[in-house]
Formats: structure tokens, C-alpha cells, sequence
């Protein structure tokens, strides 16, 4: 069963276009990831298929329905993680949970539990009563995981989720995510980290530019770009530079300065 | 047994409060009261209790200080038996209303930033299952709760005192009544029309510019605001008794101003009111809708415009300086900054300077505060009744220079200790030798900076225009060497890049410095100029001043020479006093 659907995405800030023709389809039980150099319109694309960005031209089909006919009704089956943990930081993570499930509808005793639980597993019980604002970059990305997961969505988009997390509890997200899939929930994976996409996702997708480069299951990219691994096939197909060469440039620069 | 089974208020109460949409609201009061996007863990936050507190103060002692003046027994010591209560109090029925103008406003200004939701709101409650109108219902209502709340707090101890203190002399209840009935009226109006106004300005600027053009004015109409409200309250001892004479003269600017028109409302309400003064009050009446209509109506239009469309305005952040900005900087560095760090950190401070909120709003409190006092004695001395210009300046003339640099003075040095961003320091501290001795070089040259081009600017052709250039060079000069003196004073062990170390927590002797800087605004200020007048009259007597400012320098300079290592090492942090101090008294190596 197809969770998300994006036909023909496209989204112009001014006259450029930032994204163009973006389409794929997710189904339930897949776990899509998605890989791109910098500005080749991964954020862009997410914001769309959130529904935070209208795009200029395209649609974003959840369920076979235009995610714009009934955003709220499409908010509720989605859990997202922005790529940038902007907290509010006169909260303490266990308000800014209540403030993101109580604003989801879920009740009280239950809200409660579930986040005492999940602040558990996640190691941020001891500091759920201090301020987000005097937390570390990775456990704003734990509260944000927290909150995304709360409500047990059908359908996750993340953006970046391992950004400033210890070697502990990015495995951990690894193999949630992994679990998510196996539980039939639909995950759209935007990430840099290749070896990890390579680990956890069934099926890639590669931007560049705005476009789609390649979108198929993760061993049968692999394959077509007779490349060994992910990484290779990426730098096969994304980079035209040769990334040794780049970087003893670089250092001859410095050299020179 | 069945009342149990029944749920009580306060359960039910905090059932409603845990519903989707109160929740909202609650949350809008909090992150209004707890700043904006720009607010981080460093910033200076209170708690909604604390700041309400401290709002109703000032109330409270101003209607305190004035028991002497309606007091019975004052009275007939004064010989003073026909006293009318209502007449006497309309000059400080006029500062009340200002007053709690100026408050509510000021907390308008100072919560700028978060009023209206912002990038951040975006980021954390876009994605959720919430329309759009629930948000922005949610917090229209928790700008209007804000507002009623706010004009309350402000006014809540003079609304009860300052009827006691009037009609305490007299015994009729319907007196007091109808006193406290006008006085609460026009005080809560004129605080709320003071909200709302900023709010409305805000709304209109956000709706009219750019998202970049706001993001750029933003600060200094902020600053602008708070220099008009200063000013507004300069004028709060001058003005009423301009507005006892209104009805002679219908035509005066003085029916302008927003004080006024509440003022006349509360007088029309206690019926002492002429026909101007009552269209003045309905002015008060129209005005204050006037200013709810426009404020909603802003924040609808800047609601949809900015809001709304935040995922596409992410991607357009404000540009950097100017061509003016880095040509006058290279001027600096040609004429005064020697060093890289000098170049590097006066560019730095300079920038947190302008673009900083909190430090433009601490500089813009001082300033005006100098604005205040200086314009206060400025009037004293133009409506003497024996006021002509004269060969020399009186001293109330030559202090309000004086005035206005003290204020400056000590307003940049109290602001190079607001932190700016604190967590991104790490470059200081990566950067700088821990070992060097030109921070205070460099917050000296920051002060002169902004300091002597209005002295040579403004001061010296002013004075040159009334008394001749020989009177103003001297003025001029003994100004400059007084800042430079004050200068100096303000920044012995001062070791700190500014703006990159910790605020200093408050310390016992908080209070002792406050009186510190009151003496010192007597003898910089009025004594200075007493001084000055009286060496004006015979020129010998400069000699005062030529020996006084070395001695001056020669005292700093040993007292310098006196600091051990320690105290002249750069610092990241305020370290707190320790509760109990050790004596040394061990005698060894």
C-alpha cells in the first residue's frame, strides 16, 4: 500500500527552480532514503512533502488525497524531525513533550507514561525537568525523536535524525528505524551519512540539482552503477570531481597562503 | 459519597487547561514572556511572577511619596485649609497616566522579538495536526490577556494608593469612589492604548517591509521608541501646567499628546471637565479602539504575510554591513586601532553593539534617562523668570552635556558586561592571549568613538553659536577631559573583550555601586559645571581644571601599576564571590 506519493514536485523561491520533476512513491513497510550534495534541494523536498512548503507546481498524495485538501488530518499520521533542533529553550524537554502531545490530542495519563518511557530509553529521564536551552545539540535531537514518535505514526519523514548524536544512541536510532520499517510504518531517510543509508534503507533515492538523479532498491543502485558500495555509486553518479585530487589542492592552497 | 463522584472547579479547570487550545494559549503567554527567536539560554530571562512584581513596584512608591502633599495634617501646617484634593492631584494624575504609558509600552519594546510568532513557532508547531487560525487565534488572545493583565499589574498599587493619599483627608466614600472610579479608568485606557500602539507599529512594519528590511529597522525603531518614550516622561512635570491653561489656548500641540487626552478623560469623568477637555477625553476613548483595530488588523495582514509563508523566508537572512561601515573602520584602523586584536575585536563590538537587542535596549534606557534628566534642567534654566542669554552659560547650561556623557558613559560600560551570544566565545577565547592588556585600550576607544564626534559636532558649534568660540572651546575641552577621567575611572580592571563574558551575577554590593553612580552623577555633572561657571568668570581660576585632570591620570596610573597579575589576565566569566572568604593569614612562601 503506497503511505506517500510525490508526482512532478516542483518549487521556484524566485525564478530558479530549487527542486524540479521529484517523483517517487513510498509504500508501507519501506524505508526510503534520500541522498544529495549540499543544495540539491533535500530540504526543500522535505518541507514539501511535510506540507510546509506548498510546492510551486506538483503534489504530495497521501493515501491517493492531495496532502494540501486536509493538512491537519495529514499531520496527524505523520511524525517529523526537522534538521535543525530549534527548541523552545524556556522549556524543560519533559514540557516541550507534553506541549507537543497535548497539541496532538493525545490524554493525559497515557501522554505521561509514554514519555517517562521514551525519556528513559532515550537516556534524558535525569534531565527532563532542565531547561532545552542548556541542552547539548544531540539531546535536542533526542527530544525531537521523542516527539516525533509519540503518537505512533503511520508515516515518518526524517531529516538528518543522527545530527549530534553519540555513537550510542545513533545506533540505537539506526536500528528503531530498521524496527519501523519492519513494523510496516513508511520512512522517508534524508541523511548525508551514506553507510547508514546503505544499512537501513531499502530503496534510494539521489538528488541533484533539484532533480532525480536515481531512484531504485539500495542493491540494485549498486549494481547499476557497477560499483561496489553506495559510497561509490554516489560519488559515481553525484560527483564529477575526484575527491583525493580536491583535497590535495587544498592543501597545496595552504601551502601557498 | 455522590460529591466525590462529582468533578471539582479545580479539576475542571485543569481539564480545559489540558485541552489542545488552552494549552496553545498558555504556551503563547510563555513564549511571550520568555522571548523570541533571538532569546537563548544566556539571555536575561525572568520568570512571569518576577516581572510582574516588579512592574507593580514602582507604583507603589510613587504613590507613597506623595502622602505629604495631601496629607490633612501636612495641610494645616502648610496653612493650607482650602486644599481640593482633585485639583491638586492633576499634575500627578498626569504622571501616573504617563507613567504606566511608558511601562506598558516599555514591555511592549522590550518583548518585541516574541509578540509575534516567528520561525521558531514555525518550526515546532507547523508540523503538528493545528490549523493555521487555531495558532493564530491562540495567541491573539494571549497578546489581548497580556495586555489586560499588563495594565493591571502596572497600575494595580496606584489604583487603590493614590485615591487613598487623594481623598484620604476627606470622609465622603462617593468622593473617593468616583476618584477611584476616574483614576483606574484612564490608567488602565492609557496603558493599554500604550500596548497596543507598539503592538500596532510592529504589526504594520512587519505587514509594509521585507522580511529583510524589518529584520534590519526592526532595532532601531526599537531604539527610537524607547528615546520617545523617555522623552514622554521628560515632559510629565512640564506639561500639566500647560493643561490648566488649555481652554485660553484651544489650539496648542499640547492637546497632542496621548497623556493628554486620558488626562481629560479622567477629569470628564470626575466633572471637572470644560467642552475641550471632554472631546479631548472622547479623543482618549476613539483612540484607544483606534489603536486595538490597527493592532489586530496588523497582526492579521503580518500573521498571513510572514507566518505563513516562514518555510519560504528561511532561505532570505539579512545581509551583512555596508560600504560606509567598512570605509569608516578602515578610517579607524588608519587613526587609532594598532593591533589585530584592536581591529578585530572593535569591529566585533561595534557590530554586537548596533545589532544586539539587548545591549541597543540598555543603551537606549540610558540614553534615554540622560535624554530625561538633561531636558528637566534644560527647562529649569530657559523658564527662569531672569533667563536671557548672558556673557557665560549658567551652570545649569554648561551641566547638560555633562549629563548626556555621564549617561553614555556608564550606559556602554554597563553594556559591555551583557553577553552577546555567549556559547560562541570559543573564538575569543581560542584566539586571544590570555595575557593581554588591551581590552580596556579597546573599550576606551569604543566609548571616544561614539563620544567626542558629538562633542565636536554638536556641543562645541551649539555653545560657539550663543556665547562665542573662546566660551565653547573651553567648555568643550573641560567636557572631553571630564569623559576621558570618567572613562578611565569606569574601566580599571576592566579585562574583558565586551560582550564576551558572562553577566556579572547580582552581588550584595549591587546596591552600594548604585549609590556610587549617583554621587558620581553629582560631582560629574552638577558639581562640574558649578565649577566651570565659576572659573568662566575669571579666566585664572582654569588653573583648577589644568592640575586637577593630571592628577587625576598620575592616581590611575599608580593604582594600575598596584594590580597583580591576576587581576590583569582576560576573563570569559564572572566568577561569583564565594559565601565564606578565607583571610590568609598563613605566614609562609
Amino acid at each position: 500500500m503506497i503511505a506517500l506519493e510525490a508526482r512532478g514536485l516542483m518549487k521556484c523561491y524566485t525564478t530558479v527552480p530549487a527542486v524540479s520533476d521529484v517523483t517517487f512513491s513510498l509504500s508501507s513497510g519501506q524505508v526510503l532514503g534520500c541522498l544529495g550534495p549540499n543544495g540539491s534541494g533535500k530540504s526543500t523536498t522535505v518541507r514539501m512533502l511535510t506540507g510546509l512548503l506548498e510546492p510551486t507546481r506538483g503534489q504530495v498524495l497521501c493515501g491517493g488525497k492531495n496532502i494540501q485538501s486536509n493538512l491537519v488530518g495529514y499531520r496527524e499520521r505523520l511524525g517529523y524531525v526537522p534538521e535543525e533542533a530549534d527548541l523552545y529553550p524556556f522549556l524543560s524537554g519533559q514540557e516541550y513533550l507534553e506541549l507537543v502531545g497535548t497539541l496532538r490530542g493525545l490524554v493525559a495519563p497515557h501522554l505521561g507514561k509514554k514519555i517517562d518511557a521514551l525519556l528513559e530509553l532515550f537516556s534524558l529521564y535525569p534531565h527532563r525537568h532542565s531547561a532545552t536551552g542548556s541542552y547539548s545539540k544531540g539531546m535536542r535531537q533526542r527530544i525531537l525523536l521523542i516527539a516525533a514518535l509519540l503518537h505512533d505514526p503511520q508515516l515518518l519523514i526524517f531529516d538528518e535524525p543522527l545530527s549530534g548524536l553519540d555513537v550510542t544512541s545513533a545506533l540505537i536510532v539506526k536500528n528503531l528505524i530498521k524496527g519501523l520499517g519492519e513494523r510496516g510504518k513508511a520512512v522517508f531517510y534524508c541523511s548525508h551519512v551514506l553507510e547508514v543509508v546503505e544499512k537501513v534503507c531499502s530503496h534510494v533515492m539521489i538528488l541533484r540539482k533539484g532533480r532525480v538523479l536515481a531512484y531504485a532498491p539500495t542493491s540494485e543502485l549498486q549494481k547499476a552503477a557497477g560499483q561496489p558500495n553506495l559510497e561509490h555509486a554516489f560519488m559515481h553518479l553525484v560527483e564529477g570531481r575526484d575527491p583525493e585530487q580536491t583535497a590535495r589542492d587544498i592543501l597545496q592552497v595552504m601551502d601557498g597562503a | 459519597m455522590i460529591a466525590s463522584l462529582i468533578p471539582s472547579p479545580a479539576s475542571k479547570w485543569q481539564q480545559f487547561l489540558g485541552r489542545p487550545f488552552p494549552r496553545l494559549v498558555r504556551h503563547c503567554v510563555d513564549r511571550i514572556f520568555h522571548g523570541g527567536e533571538a532569546s537563548d539560554a544566556d539571555g536575561l530571562d525572568l520568570s512571569i511572577g518576577v516581572v510582574l512584581g516588579l512592574l507593580a513596584l514602582p507604583g507603589i512608591f510613587a504613590s507613597l511619596f506623595l502622602i505629604d502633599k495631601y496629607g490633612s495634617l501636612f495641610q494645616v501646617i502648610r496653612g493650607d485649609l482650602d486644599f481640593d484634593p482633585y485639583k491638586a492631584s492633576l499634575p500627578d494624575e498626569y504622571f501616573f497616566i504617563v507613567f504606566s504609558m511608558v511601562v506598558t509600552a516599555s514591555v511592549a519594546v522590550w518583548k518585541w522579538d516574541s509578540l509575534l510568532p516567528d520561525r521558531r513557532d514555525y518550526n515546532n508547531l507547523a508540523p503538528l495536526p493545528i490549523r493555521s487560525r487555531g495558532f493564530f487565534l491562540a495567541n491573539l488572545l494571549a497578546l489581548l490577556l497580556l495586555t489586560a493583565i499588563l495594565s493591571l499589574d502596572v497600575n494595580a498599587a496606584s489604583i487603590v494608593l493614590f485615591p487613598l493619599v487623594v481623598c484620604g483627608s476627606r470622609t465622603s466614600f462617593a468622593y473617593f469612589a468616583r476618584f477611584l472610579g476616574a483614576h483606574s479608568v484612564s490608567m488602565v485606557l492609557g496603558s493599554i492604548f500604550g500596548f497596543l500602539l507598539v503592538l500596532a507599529i510592529l504589526g504594520v512594519l512587519m505587514t509594509v517591509l521585507p522580511f529583510r528590511a524589518f529584520r534590519k529597522s526592526s532595532l532601531y525603531v526599537r531604539f527610537a521608541i524607547i528615546l520617545f518614550l523617555m522623552t514622554a516622561l521628560s515632559t510629565s512635570f512640564a506639561v500639566p501646567p500647560m493643561i490648566q491653561t488649555l481652554a485660553e489656548h484651544p489650539h496648542s500641540l499640547f492637546r497632542l499628546l496621548p497623556a493628554v487626552w486620558f488626562l481629560a478623560l479622567c477629569q470628564s469623568l470626575l466633572g471637572r471637565a470644560g467642552p475641550l477637555l471632554h472631546s479631548l477625553g472622547r479623543t482618549a476613548l476613539v483612540a484607544t479602539c483606534i489603536a486595538l483595530a490597527c493592532a489586530v488588523a496588523s497582526y492579521a495582514f503580518s500573521y498571513h504575510r510572514c507566518f505563513s509563508r516562514s518555510s519560504e523566508t528561511m532561505v532570505t537572512l539579512p545581509a551583512g554591513g555596508g560600504s560606509v561601515a567598512s570605509w569608516l573602520f578602515a578610517l579607524l584602523d588608519r587613526l587609532i586601532l594598532r593591533s589585530p586584536f584592536e581591529r578585530a575585536s572593535f569591529r566585533f563590538t561595534f557590530r554586537a553593539l548596533v545589532r544586539g537587542p539587548n545591549q541597543a535596549l540598555v543603551i537606549g534606557w540610558f540614553a534615554g534617562l540622560g535624554i530625561v534628566i538633561a531636558s528637566q534642567t534644560l527647562f529649569v534654566a530657559v523658564s527662569a523668570p531672569s533667563h536671557a542669554i548672558e556673557r557665560f552659560p549658567s551652570a545649569e547650561i554648561l551641566s547638560v552635556p555633562l549629563t548626556l556623557a555621564y549617561f553614555l558613559v556608564l550606559g556602554l560600560r554597563c553594556t559591555f558586561d551583557i553577553p552577546a551570544n555567549l556559547r560562541a566565545n570559543w573564538l575569543f577565547r581560542l584566539q586571544i592571549n590570555p595575557k593581554t592588556r588591551e581590552c580596556a585600550s579597546l573599550a576606551r576607544k569604543v566609548v571616544f568613538t561614539l563620544l567626542f564626534p558629538g562633542l565636536i559636532l554638536i556641543c562645541f558649534p551649539l555653545y560657539s553659536y550663543f556665547w562665542g568660540w573662546r566660551t565653547s572651546l573651553i567648555h568643550t575641552a573641560i567636557v572631553a577631559a571630564m569623559c576621558v577621567a570618567l572613562t578611565e575611572v569606569s574601566l580599571t580592571r576592566f579585562r574583558k573583550v565586551p560582550f564576551t563574558c558572562s553577566a556579572p551575577a547580582f552581588k550584595s554590593h549591587a546596591i552600594v555601586a548604585v549609590l556610587v553612580y549617583i554621587f558620581g552623577f553629582f560631582v560629574f555633572s552638577t558639581f562640574t559645571a558649578l565649577a566651570e561657571r565659576w572659573t568662566l568668570d575669571v579666566p585664572i581660576r582654569l588653573l583648577v581644571f589644568v592640575l586637577f585632570f593630571p592628577g587625576i591620570w598620575l592616581a590611575l596610573r599608580e593604582w594600575r601599576r598596584s594590580l597583580t597579575y591576576v587581576d590583569t589576565q582576560i576573563i570569559f566569566e564572572e566568577k561569583s564571590s564565594p559565601a565564606v572568604e578565607g583571610m590568609n593569614l598563613t605566614y609562609g612562601p
